[in-house]
């Protein structure tokens, strides 16, 4: 009977209203509020090793921040540094498939103090700015407002139609008007314009059906180009993008309205001086570098490639190509005597020496049959292979 | 005898009566159980007020779910639709890390899911009344529950405790004790209640009157922390 009456206290407690009290003081965020991929969409980025992601609240960049957490999931077994298991949409490595997986109030790598962006359940409020480089040096910035009822900052929401994937870009807002090299140093003069910058107000984006931009066009800020600096880093890293860890050049006016800056080249072998770009979005410069490129130190051995085998076989050509070192190669070109064989650069995996390999129909070559491939570097110039004649 | 077969009537009784108070219904043979547990609608009207509609669920250990995808499907969760917010949405937290980790029904349908942990169900905004999932399975006796001890500013050590259903504690201050969380000198262990329709925490420490008066509700999970070192036990049942 004693074991019945405890059963049937148990089961009577569902009638008890509890009363509240306040929770204790925490330092992190009371409750999560996710940034994150949410569905299957992704970035298509080259990922095979690890990809740069910084995240942060407009207008209040400098207190909220994801600082040095990994936000990029490039692998759907992984965790991130918040030991947040990645959504398995993220796939494997190299599959140029990426998802941002984040929680304000997670634990790792948040700074002490209340860190919700959200605090009131408007969308408006809080917004998330995300900006992912790949390996290649190619980039893309979303910018999400929140969802109230999940209590998520959807990047899916920046998707086209909220449905389909977005993709890192080559045009990191920096083209490079002119290029100069002394015995130390280059001075580039930089057309800066503005990367790609996609937000869940844009017309047509998935802001509308997950209702995180109740202003709709209107609410996109504004961006416009900031302004430059540099760092020194190893050649084959992708250096922190905050804008804490990089030096404002002396900008000087360059033609066409270009800006020009002068760097030093490292003297070691391995470093490269990286020249980044910063942007203004809403009027506000952001706190990390939104575009950049490298430019190989002294000693830096250049970035080679080289064919390895080039046949035509059952209707089609197929060019096996690799590189050695790769520090500053974006992508490539694939040449039959002067004519481009591929409609789009072939992404570089960007770090390190690889393997890559392309196909073309037959009639794509007509009747030339030198072969080339031309490496693009992040500075503008190129490096050409030798030429591989095909029978 | 037959003042026995009387109370064993009166308690049959006094049972039926709780369990349409409680609105559900939970039936245990040997181990077994079958729960019709209450699911509270987000709040809407002040979507902020964030956790109503935070339903911390109990799963029983052994259960034949497994995943988080069989959880949705089985129990008619919403699992499609986009975007993912009109689905159901789950969400947990590992005391180890103090990482919460939350997806969509329909998505992380690998995820298994942890015996002894608690689950979070959200439902939909499109949702805007009560209503109910029967969850069934069966206990495992040697479970044992263990989490670090809670890491000041952080959310490390932050256990949802899955409360079996035919757990022999009636309140907080049983689970303190059952667990052997801190009760002594303060920081002590603490035992949170989320009220599901309110969206208000009730927080109480190890060893106050306080935690004596807060009652478990059967088929919740309450959040363990303790300060002052690791949890680790297993849960006393019938």
């Amino acid at each position: 009977m004693k074991k019945v009456i405890r059963l049937l206290t148990v089961v009577a407690a569902a009638a008890v209203v509890a009363v509240a009290t306040p929770s204790p003081v925490s330092a992190v965020c009371a409750s999560p509020q996710f940034l994150q991929h949410s569905l299957v969409q992704f970035l298509g980025c080259p990922d095979a090793t690890p990809v740069a992601g910084y995240a942060y609240v407009l207008g209040n960049d400098a207190t909220m921040n994801s600082l040095a957490a990994t936000l990029v999931c490039n692998d759907g077994t992984k965790e991130t540094s918040q030991n947040i298991a990645c959504q398995p949409d993220a796939g494997v490595p190299g599959d140029g498939i990426v998802t941002i997986q984040y929680d304000w109030g997670g634990n790792s790598n948040v700074p002490s103090g209340s860190l919700c962006p959200n605090t009131t359940g408007d969308p408006t409020q809080g917004r998330n700015v995300v900006q992912v480089v790949a390996n290649d040096g190619s980039s893309i910035n979303v910018m999400v407002g929140f969802e109230p009822f999940t209590l998520t900052f959807y990047v899916d929401s920046a998707h086209p139609n909220g449905s389909d994937p977005l993709f890192c870009s080559n045009n990191n807002g920096m083209g490079i008007q002119s290029h100069t090299s002394a015995l130390q140093a280059d001075t580039f003069c930089i057309n800066q314009t503005t990367p790609p910058f996609y937000t869940d107000c844009d017309p047509g984006s998935g802001g509308a059906v997950y209702g995180t931009c109740p202003d709709g066009a209107a609410g996109r800020p504004s961006i416009a180009p900031g302004s430059l600096y540099t760092r020194t880093a190893a050649c084959n890293s992708l250096p922190d993008a905050r804008k804490t860890a990089w030096t404002a050049l002396t900008i000087t006016a360059g033609p066409g309205g270009s800006k020009c800056v002068t760097v030093n080249r490292p003297a070691a072998p391995t470093d490269c001086a990286f020249i980044g770009a910063t942007s203004t979005i809403g009027g506000v410069e952001t706190s990390a570098m939104t575009g950049s490129f490298r430019v190989g130190g002294q000693g830096a051995a250049s970035d080679k490639v080289a064919i390895k085998k080039a046949e035509l076989l059952q209707g089609k050509l197929r060019v096996d190509f690799g590189t050695e070192n790769e520090a500053s190669i974006v992508g490539f070109n694939v040449y039959a005597g002067t004519s481009k064989l591929n409609s789009g650069l072939i992404q570089a995996k960007g770090i390190g020496s690889n393997d890559y390999s392309f196909e073309v129909g037959r009639g794509a070559v007509k009747n030339e049959r030198s072969i080339t491939v031309e490496a693009v570097k992040s500075d503008g110039t190129t490096v050409r292979s030798g030429s591989v004649s095909v029978k | 005898m037959l003042k026995q077969k009387s109370y064993f009537s009166l308690a049959v009784v006094v049972v039926a009566a709780a369990m349409i108070v409680a609105g559900g219904v939970v039936t245990a043979s040997n181990t077994g159980f079958k729960l019709n547990k209450p699911l509270e609608p987000i709040d809407t009207t002040v979507p902020i007020a964030a956790k109503a509609g935070d339903n911390w669920t109990s799963v029983p250990y052994f259960n034949p779910y497994g995943t988080w995808g069989a959880f949705c499907t089985q129990l008619g969760l919403i699992t499609s639709g986009i975007p993912t917010t009109v689905r159901d949405q789950l969400q947990e937290v590992d005391p180890a890390t103090g990482a919460a980790f939350q997806a969509a029904c329909g998505t992380s349908t690998t995820r298994p899911l942890i015996p002894g942990r608690g689950i979070k169900i959200r439902r939909p905004s499109s949702i805007t009344t009560q209503t109910s999932v029967i969850i069934v399975g069966s206990h495992n006796p040697s479970l044992s529950m263990t989490a670090p001890q809670g890491v000041a500013g952080s959310h490390t050590g932050d256990f949802w405790f899955a409360v079996p259903y035919h757990t022999t504690a009636v309140s907080a201050g049983d689970i303190c004790t059952q667990a052997g969380m801190w009760a002594g000198t303060v920081p002590r262990g603490t035992v949170s209640r989320l009220n599901p329709v309110t969206g208000a925490t009730t927080l109480v420490q190890c060893g106050t009157a306080a935690a004596n008066a807060l009652n478990l509700v059967l088929g919740e999970a309450v959040l363990l922390r303790d300060p002052h070192q690791p949890i680790s036990f297993i849960p006393a049942h019938f």
